[in-house]
């Protein structure tokens, strides 16, 4: 699925969050790595979140996955071809995972169990919002271990 | 994170422990330059781009060493596990065909430690900001290497940077750094790193922005090369971590498994802390029990360090660390304090004396149960795939962190102005006797920060 910034790309029912977590992560899941460089920032329980949301002090901010934009699109062929030996490319979909453990811990210490939706602000590296950016998955996964 | 370490006096700068032939390159801060050390690597620069200006295609050039990350090779990591690894490699060739191009020893690739309180005041260090530079080859004034080089393979002009934001953005990335340190296993490390190490490449922007075109910019090697060094230290940390299981061709175009390289110190590279020019003057000094070499007797004075500089909520671990230990014969313990230079078998080590660091527990080998030659390591080539012998110089560290943490505390809380504290070292065997001549040798004492 393609995102606008500010979309709620998934609810998280919190109440099925252990909170004896070790670990937690925000996988992206199947995303193909973009064309341009950009941060996504990364709020939970904040559906109005822009980019003029606090990323400090703001319990909601879970954290920025940083995207290392590949600068030129990749037009080589699908290599997910069974019998391809040549492997991946660069713009092969891809799991991406954002630690996220010590601020959804802090999250949790300050709200009650709920389904809590998960929003994405894109922001260029001159701190604009991008508003339909170069964002592309097949899920959002909070993962606890 | 800060590495402080105190070198024995005989050794210029600390190198892991390597037993084998081969001279080992060590890395430094680019912070920690000399004029002669930027001289030396702009020159190395300058010659590999010549190589490509005069013939694009040749792999000893810059060019085609650059063009192997994005376009036109496209080989970097193209499976996220492979971030860490794949760059380790990538990284250690380059250094080489620097290295190749002044043949004199003289080369390394400096780092650039993102995460220092000194790249968040000054952004890109000067030495890649410089207009100009003199060329001990022609003798003239021309372009800094180290700016800008051209993009010949792929036809585009010159590497450009982007207007870049404050550099107090960067401090963020610290925990980031942090937290990736702390990971228990590989794939989580790599993972974690990678995400920092995204955000320094967005904040450099221009060609440094994009995958495609970022290793032609002459800022991406140092970059790069504290990568490696924080993989490194990762490793460091967690000497039992698995090797993980990276597909053969997530490492092309290097013909190496993972098994060649997966051991940074085999590769014949070590890192120099960023602030070892000032622990240099700090360093080891015999102690009133110590002998040369460092061969421990007890209660030596052995080193000291500024650990009083050090802020106690800039760190989540400390460790001291025994550099080039050699494995003891006989078992005993080390007992560690910190200002404390009368420490002896009776000095108390619970929690009324918060000069007490901790106690290092030595296993020992014991008699020598093998043949004539057993026990007496051999030196090792690098062709040498065999396990390391048993009395091979080891890194044997303690973990400090709690007890560090709170001496500090206590030395600000009396509002000391010293910098350094005393490390003394006491050796008792199993039954809490001093020992006074213990069969401990080591080469020196490094506290590793995190």
């Amino acid at each position: 699925m393609r995102v606008k910034s500010g979309d709620t790309v998934a609810t998280i029912p919190l109440d099925q969050v252990d909170p004896d977590f070790s670990r937690a992560e925000v996988r992206f899941e199947a995303l193909r790595p973009p064309v341009p460089t950009y941060e996504a920032r990364v709020f939970i329980d904040e559906p109005d979140a822009n980019v003029n949301t606090a990323t400090q002090d703001n319990p909601h901010y879970l954290g920025t996955q940083y995207f290392y934009g590949l600068g030129v699109e990749d037009t080589s062929p699908d290599r997910d071809d069974l019998y391809r030996l040549d492997g991946p490319t660069q713009s092969s979909r891809r799991q991406i995972a954002l630690n996220v453990t010590q601020r959804l811990r802090a999250f949790l210490r300050q709200t009650t169990p709920h389904a809590a939706p998960l929003s994405l602000v894109a922001v260029d590296r001159d701190g604009n919002e991008i508003p339909e950016p170069d964002l592309d998955f097949e899920g959002v996964s909070l993962v606890t271990s | 994170m800060a590495v402080l370490t105190a070198v024995a006096p005989e050794r210029e700068a600390f190198i892991a422990p390597v037993t084998r032939t081969g001279k080992v390159t060590v890395r430094k801060s680019v912070y920690a330059l000399t004029p002669d050390e930027i001289r030396t690597y702009r020159l190395a620069v300058y010659r590999i781009a010549k190589i490509s200006a005069q013939n694009v295609h040749d792999n000893r050039g810059y060019q085609w060493i650059a063009g192997v990350h994005g376009q036109p090779g496209n080989y970097c990591h193209r499976t996220p596990r492979a971030f860490a690894i794949w760059h380790r490699p990538f990284v250690q060739q380059f250094e080489q065909r620097l290295q190749d191009a002044v043949p004199d020893g003289s080369v390394f690739l400096p780092y650039w430690d993102w995460t220092t309180r000194k790249a968040q005041a000054e952004g890109i260090p000067q030495i890649f900001l410089d207009a100009t530079w003199t060329n001990p080859d022609t003798g003239k004034v021309e372009a800094n290497p180290l700016l800008a080089q051209p993009q010949t393979l792929i036809n585009r002009g010159n590497t450009a940077r982007g207007k870049r934001a404050n550099p107090a953005n960067l401090i963020s990335l610290r925990d980031d750094v942090h937290m990736a340190l702390l990971a228990p296993d590989y794939y989580t490390f790599s993972h974690d790193l990678e995400n920092p190490h995204n955000s320094v490449h967005g904040w450099v922007g221009g060609s440094m922005g994009s995958i495609a075109y970022a290793a032609y910019d002459p800022l991406f090697w140092a970059h790069h090369c504290y990568v490696e060094y924080v993989f490194c230290q990762w490793q460091d940390a967690h000497p039992a971590a698995v090797q993980p299981n990276i597909d053969p061709r997530d490492l092309a175009p290097w013909s190496v498994t993972i098994d060649r390289i997966w051991d940074y110190t085999r590769l014949g590279y070590a890192y120099e802390p960023d602030n070892a020019s000032d622990l240099r003057m700090s360093g080891i000094r015999p102690g009133p029990g110590a002998a040369a070499s460092n061969t421990l007797q007890s209660r030596a004075t052995v080193a000291h360090f500024p650990v009083y500089t050090i802020d106690p909520a800039d760190f989540s671990r400390a460790d001291l660390r025994f550099e080039g230990l050699r494995p003891p014969e006989d078992s005993f313990a080390v007992r560690v304090f910190a200002d404390q230079p009368d420490a002896d078998a009776k000095t108390p080590t619970d929690d009324t004396n918060p000069h007490y660091l901790g106690t290092r527990h030595f296993f020992g080998h014991g008699d020598c149960g093998g043949a004539e030659g057993h026990c007496d390591p051999i030196p090792r080539d690098i062709y040498d795939l065999r396990p390391a012998h048993h009395y091979d110089l080891k890194q044997v560290r303690l973990n400090v962190t709690k007890r560090l943490k709170k001496l500090i505390a206590l030395g600000r809380a009396e509002g000391t102005d010293k910098k350094n504290a005393e490390i003394t070292l006491v050796a008792v065997d199993p039954e809490g006797l001093e020992i006074a001549d213990a069969d401990l040798y080591f080469e020196g004492l490094s506290f590793i920060i995190r």
